[in-house]
């Protein structure tokens, strides 16, 4: 059987966990703590049930946004691919045929899909949104 | 740059905290305010300096956040090996002795019989 392209790319550029397991931390870190402070601000402007949930979703996209800017600025361009392992740390543009797995084109080095990472990746559903919802109510709660 | 971005978040920090006060101050004076005419909706300048604070909090934390390190162990070891020292798991292989002296070691052994056997006939 001819080896998929994910396993094809593990082979030829594997991945170095201890550094995935790094950036996903800084990544979880800086959500939970800006959206916290969403939180707060979504305290100090009373919003109130869907307003408070779609100002937490746009506040989520401009954090990511810069993050993710900063991080094009900081690789010369090369972006999320060479940081975040993206859909099981497939590179992007590797050819190769499907009969004998011979490869012709190993790519760049850059991971597909990694942009994923960036923008929904670091527990953006699940603990830093029980981040904001903490602020949220209680800056809520303090302030009326 | 980490002092610039500080610098930035605790700016930051202290416009959201003036707005948070703002907006206390407001609810506490609009709380006894019974004319129909008054609306206790926030004043637009405590919403804008809401707003900026937490886009100034959030700029700040995005250039103070650590630097990632490259997935791909090819540009990883490229690192490792530029930084060099503890860093670097495999160090342990990579500098290791090299052909082992046989002759002097042979020497020394000799050298250790012979006085060995001297002093324990001695005593």
């Amino acid at each position: 059987m001819p080896p998929t392209a994910q396993e094809l790319s593990l082979l030829i550029n594997p991945l170095v966990p201890e550094s995935v397991q790094h950036n996903n931390r800084i990544l979880t870190q800086l959500h939970s703590l800006t959206s916290f402070l969403l939180g707060l601000t979504a305290g100090i402007l009373a919003l109130q049930s869907a307003t408070g949930f779609i100002f937490y979703l746009l506040g989520t996209i401009t954090v990511s946004g810069l993050f993710h800017a900063v991080l094009l600025y900081r690789s010369s361009g090369k972006g999320a691919g060479g940081y975040f392992p993206g859909a099981g740390g497939e590179i992007e543009g590797l050819t190769f045929s499907s009969r004998d797995g011979v490869v012709r084109d190993a790519g760049r080095g850059v991971r597909k899909g990694a942009w994923r990472d960036v923008w929904f990746g670091g527990g953006v559903l699940g603990e830093a949104l029980s981040g904001f919802v903490l602020g949220w109510a209680g800056v809520g709660g303090v302030l009326r | 740059m980490s002092f610039i971005s500080r610098i930035i978040t605790l700016f930051g920090l202290v416009l959201l905290a003036h707005a948070g006060y703002s907006a206390h101050e407001h609810t506490v004076l609009y709380s006894n305010v019974h004319l129909s005419s008054a609306s206790s909706a926030l004043p637009h300048d405590i919403v804008i300096e809401a707003l900026v604070s937490l886009l100034v909090v959030s700029t700040g934390l995005v250039l103070g956040a650590e630097k990632l390190k490259p997935v791909s162990w090819s540009e990883w070891a490229k690192e490792v090996e530029r930084q060099g020292g503890a860093s670097n798991p495999y160090l342990r292989l990579e500098e290791r002795y090299g052909f082992w002296d046989v002759r002097a070691k042979r020497k020394e052994f000799t050298d250790w019989i012979q006085s060995g056997t001297d002093s324990s006939v001695k005593a």
